[in-house]
């Protein structure tokens, strides 16, 4: 679980050029929007497709459940971990 | 009418030219990584999803403006965001999501509007393409907006880059990386002046702003010949 966080940081680096950021900065329980790491609405989008192309998740805008995952690493981990369909998860099953 | 009555014969204008800027500096450095922008003036939440193209433009930009405080603009590139535009498409083609921030920079006025926010400057903007000719019309307009309101300055910018893998039995010959702005007002320094006539020669090839370099640097008259137009300048 700790390298898929790590895995994730990166994503969120890489995916949202945060050019003076490394991924080892930002934090498991730190907020990514609003008073948290600064995050807006454009980079929520673009952060869902990021998690889409790698994960392969299927996400959908309008649940719940997906928005409150956007709170922090730990919870986007948690969602991955439950949704992905790559073959990275079947290679680990 | 004809197509070749509404082509005025010889269109001859004479520009104030008050700074200018290029980048990259140094035109004889071959292009190398992108560095070298000053961009403070665009926060830094904006500046990470700004691309190449605009990172240059906006470049210039704000050095060629200083500390004018309202400028109208006029922005100007012949091939504008083509790579963002062929890296969405590729993605619609593998039918991958689209990126949000790929797709709402990909528009020919997103220099444009960047600089406007940044500068919370609400004067006019305009975001001009025309072909291998983009340059001198992008003077052009520039011109016909100083004529009808004198007083407030006009900021020409022009940036382009070479044309992504998949376009390159298109592409110019010699085209690299650069920039550049012209800042007319009738505070000028110098003066431009520029004419266009329907050419009558081979092209010269090569890009047309790329021709123009040497006279912002030292003044040197030049010419540039387009499949349409000769264009001259001293």
């Amino acid at each position: 679980m700790s390298e898929l966080k790590l895995q994730i940081k990166q994503l969120i680096v890489d995916a949202l050029n945060l050019e003076d950021l490394r991924p080892e900065d930002i934090g498991d329980d730190q907020a990514l929007f609003d008073d948290g790491l600064g995050l807006d609405s454009i980079d929520a989008l673009e952060l869902g497709v990021a998690l889409r192309k790698k994960y392969l998740l299927k996400l959908d805008a309008g649940d719940a459940s997906v928005r409150a995952a956007f709170r922090c690493v730990n919870t986007l981990a948690e969602l991955v971990h439950a949704r992905r369909t790559d073959s990275e998860r079947t290679a680990n099953e | 009418m004809s197509k070749a009555a509404i082509i005025p014969t010889q269109l001859s204008i004479r520009v104030p030219v008050l700074n200018w800027a290029v980048w990259p500096h140094d035109a004889s450095v071959p292009e190398g990584p992108a560095h070298g922008f000053e961009l403070q003036y665009i926060d830094a939440m904006t500046r990470r999803r700004l691309s190449n193209l605009t990172r240059m433009a906006l470049h210039v930009a704000g050095v060629c403006v200083g500390k004018t405080p309202r400028v109208r603009t006029v922005f100007a590139s012949r091939h504008g965001e083509l790579h963002r535009t062929v890296d969405m498409l590729t993605s619609l083609a593998h039918a991958e999501p689209l990126s949000p921030t790929a797709f709402g920079l990909s528009v020919h006025n997103a220099s444009a509007g960047i600089f406007s926010i940044a500068r919370r400057d609400r004067s006019s903007a305009t975001a001009l393409a025309a072909g291998e000719d983009t340059f001198g019309y992008a003077l052009l307009e520039a011109h016909v907006q100083l004529r009808s309101d004198p007083a407030a300055p006009v900021l020409v910018v022009y940036a382009d880059e070479p044309l992504p893998q998949v376009y390159a039995a298109r592409s110019c010959a010699g085209d690299r990386p650069h920039a550049l702005a012209v800042l007319l007002s009738h505070e000028a320094v110098r003066d431009l002046t520029l004419t266009a006539n329907r050419s009558t020669e081979a092209p010269s090839g090569g890009m047309q702003s790329l021709a123009f370099l040497p006279w912002l640097a030292q003044g040197e008259s030049g010419s540039w010949t387009g499949h349409r137009h000769t264009w001259r300048w001293h």
